[in-house]
């Protein structure tokens, strides 16, 4: 097992460096980097996210790149801006530097907010924890229920239906629920019970400790709700199909045999074995509480998180953030795969991923 | 070949189970009909007439160009069908008084009247819908105006019909939906193919190259390329190619894995079948089922990119009738709800038909329902099913 382990660990570096490779290669050939980005916001470019909160009509299409001349800007200020950011060395240099850094787990500075990558991530997690949280609880409650009582009435009319509604609701992307949420709670054309945007409310620190849990929870409604309705289809799926296996098994029968309720058999009996498959799937879970961002739903209730900030970072050609947040967040995620495989084994010795013929 | 009935006894079984899934043949037949009306979505919305009669002579302005000039106006440009004169021109046969009170011309020919002069009635057939995804709807009043009898939907933020644009955006994405997942599901299956079948090392490069493509952030990439390359639909389908194939890989993959040391396969080799034959002639069908439960997904992610890319303006360019911009101009203009509820219900309605036609797919390739419904073989699964029953009803009471 150690030698498995080991094995998967070593993989991991040839994937990180794969990974880092082709994306630092993929931006030397873009138009527009970030010095033409700051020197387009000097002279009143604007916000990227302008177009889609609802502000200005143009799409910054990420630098056009005719900025070249200057526009009056002075060379001896472009040439600083150039050592500064270090554009003034080779590529390969450049690449050495960032992955040697990379590995002591110095991200470096943002370009244009003087804070480092880490506290830059750090800054956005209030808004990831709370939509991975929220709607990962509700989806837990609400899916491993449905998802027992599913395989137990497995073919009934119940099932069929549960199963439709579940697989609409995750074939329909969230930011769509979204939409129909704020227009019919926040927009103001029919209820407006919730509100529009951010975490809290501006008076937030005058309020009292009951005031401030009501206005987050006030606050984290809709967009909690939007971003959990696709979560339900698997976790309901995968618990149904698991009950459904372990139903059909001897000791399942032999408890029903000894006269048990169905309740105690489902909760006492089956849930211990069938929720095994669920629980292997907890690290990436818990990654994804911390790490997951989605972008539309954030943009949406202008919530300032990970999604957001990745999206800001790619179109202001923010490198530092745009390759500190790729290396970190690939790191974890290959670590979670291994740790998920190794969890595999820990609930279900059978499993052995050495027997490879 | 030519013996062969054009069904095996086997898929003449799915078929028979598809049409057994009333949810998916309905759904199909729905979807049949919406898509199919699409496909002639010139037809119903258009801001040319289909046909005109010009002084005795059927034109077809939907298909060819017809200058104003040929209708007995001005100008060289392109007729513009639907203002009053040109409409004049038309019915009457053009008539020089259409400049000066083609209302009233018109009126009058409405009327059964006979006009003096030179005076040959013609007549235009319109599309239902008179606006194509396009046109500038002119009407009075502000820019996203609320359905009305002349805008079914209303219009957009910038004057455009709903209506059109959501038949245009409904062909567009499923389109590419469908190109997309045809295009994916033959890479990814080859590639899983190849993967599972040849194992080891092969195996563990190509696994780690998949590694390598997935971790790729998708939309920083596809921001590159638009810079780069500028904006098409052709592009974006092979950037959502590029970032969907893997999808499949792992289930093919696995499959392959499995079945390579099977009997068949290695009778097959040890008869000296080339491996290209082993794994597409005698693997593949069997690794058919595994691919076919990704399918529905595969769909609904390709129409679910796309509106997220047009949502967050990267995605098709900016003229084409799409259905995420036009969620995105809900979002701008909350005060025009009907812009939301559209862009809600025309992706709702679209994506659960697709779904539930390729869930009745599915199913159908489903060996365990495939043969349960014959009723000569019963599952594991119906004996429980029964099972599971008793103690429900019976044990529970006491």
């Amino acid at each position: 097992m150690g030698a498995y382990i080991l094995r998967r660990l070593l993989l991991v570096i040839p994937t990180l460096l794969g990974i880092m490779i082709i994306n630092f290669s993929l931006t030397q050939f873009v138009p527009g980097g970030p010095i033409e980005q700051i020197l387009a916001e000097l002279e009143g470019g604007g916000n990227v996210f302008e177009s889609i909160s609802g502000g200005g009509s143009e799409l910054v299409e990420g630098g056009d790149g005719d900025y070249i001349g200057g526009r009056g800007l002075p060379a001896d200020f472009i040439a600083d801006l150039e050592r500064e950011f270090g554009f003034d060395k080779p590529p390969l240099e450049r690449f050495l530097n960032m992955m040697w850094n990379y590995m002591r787990f110095d991200f470096g500075e943002s370009y244009f907010r003087s804070i480092s990558v880490f506290d830059l991530v750090m800054e956005k997690m209030p808004v990831s924890i709370t939509l991975g949280l929220w709607s990962t609880l509700i989806a837990y409650m609400i899916s491993i229920p449905l998802g027992v009582k599913k395989a137990v009435r497995d073919g009934t009319p119940f099932d069929t239906w549960t199963s439709g509604a579940i697989i609409v609701g995750y074939a329909i992307p969230g930011f769509l629920f979204a939409i129909l949420l704020i227009v019919l709670f926040a927009g103001g054309s029919f209820f407006r019970v919730f509100p529009l945007r951010g975490l809290t409310s501006a008076n937030f620190e005058d309020l009292s400790l009951i005031g401030k849990v009501l206005d987050y929870f006030w606050h984290i409604t809709l967009p909690v709700l939007a971003s959990t309705i696709s979560a339900f289809a698997t976790l309901t799926l995968l618990t149904k199909n698991s009950f459904l296996d372990e139903i059909k098994k001897q000791y399942v029968m032999t408890a029903r045999a000894k006269g048990l309720t169905e309740r105690r058999v489902l909760y006492g009996h089956v849930f211990r074995n069938g929720m095994l498959i669920v629980i292997s799937g907890f690290p990436a879970l818990f990654i994804g509480v911390f790490f997951g961002g989605s972008l539309i739903i954030e943009t949406l209730f202008s919530l300032d998180g990970l999604g957001r900030l990745g999206f800001e970072a790619a179109v202001a050609r923010d490198y530092p953030v745009v390759f500190g947040t790729l290396f970190a967040f690939s790191l974890i995620g290959l670590v979670v795969g291994i740790i998920t495989d190794l969890t595999y084994v820990l609930i279900d010795p059978r499993i052995d991923f050495e027997a490879r013929n | 070949m030519a013996k062969r009935p054009f069904l095996s006894p086997l898929n003449l079984r799915r078929l028979r189970n598809f049409r057994r899934n009333r949810r998916a043949v309905w759904s199909l037949a729905i979807f049949g009909v919406l898509f199919g009306l699409s496909v002639f979505a010139e037809f119903i919305a258009n801001d040319k007439p289909i046909a005109v009669s010009y002084r005795g002579e059927i034109r077809m302005p939907i298909f060819s160009f017809y200058s104003e000039r040929d209708f007995g106006g001005d100008f060289p440009t392109e007729a513009g069908y639907g203002e009053p004169e040109v409409d004049c021109l038309i019915v009457t046969g053009g008539l020089d008084e259409c400049f000066d009170t083609p209302d009233e011309l018109i009126a009058a020919v409405d009327a059964g009247q006979t006009l003096d002069g030179d005076f040959q009635p013609g007549w235009m057939l319109w599309p239902v819908i008179p606006y194509s995804y396009n046109t500038i709807v002119d009407v009075s009043g502000v820019a996203p105006a609320p359905p009305s009898a002349e805008n079914w939907l209303g219009t957009d933020d910038t004057k455009r019909d709903v209506t059109a644009r959501v038949i245009y955006g409904f062909r567009l994405s499923v389109t590419f939906a469908l190109t997309v997942t045809v295009a994916a599901s033959l890479i990814g299956i080859m590639a899983g193919a190849v993967q599972g079948y040849f194992g080891g090392w092969t195996d563990l490069v190509f696994q780690r190259f998949i590694e390598i493509w997935t971790g790729m952030p998708s939309l920083y990439v596809i921001i590159i390329v638009f810079a780069i390359l500028g904006r098409s639909y052709w592009l974006l389908v092979f950037l959502t190619v590029l970032f969907g194939w893997p999808a499949l890989v792992g289930v093919v993959r696995a499959e392959f894995l499995r079945a390579r040391n099977l009997e068949y396969v290695r009778a097959a080799k040890a008869l000296g079948v080339r491996d290209r034959t082993i794994m597409f002639r005698h693997m593949l069908p069997n690794a058919m089922v595994a691919t076919v439960t990704m399918l529905p997904f595969l769909v609904t992610g390709a129409i679910g990119s796309l509106a997220s890319l047009d949502f967050l303006g990267f995605g098709l360019p900016s003229s084409a009738p799409s259905l995420g911009e036009l969620t995105l101009q809900a979002k701008q203009n909350l005060q025009a709800p009907w812009l939301g509820f559209t862009a809600f219900f025309t992706f709702a309605i679209m994506l659960s038909l697709l779904v539930f036609i390729f869930e009745g797919v599915r199913d159908a390739f489903d060996p365990r329902k495939t043969f349960v419904a014959d009723g000569n073989v019963i599952t594991d699964e119906a004996v429980f099913e029964t099972a599971a029953e008793v103690p429900a009803t019976g044990t529970d009471s006491r």
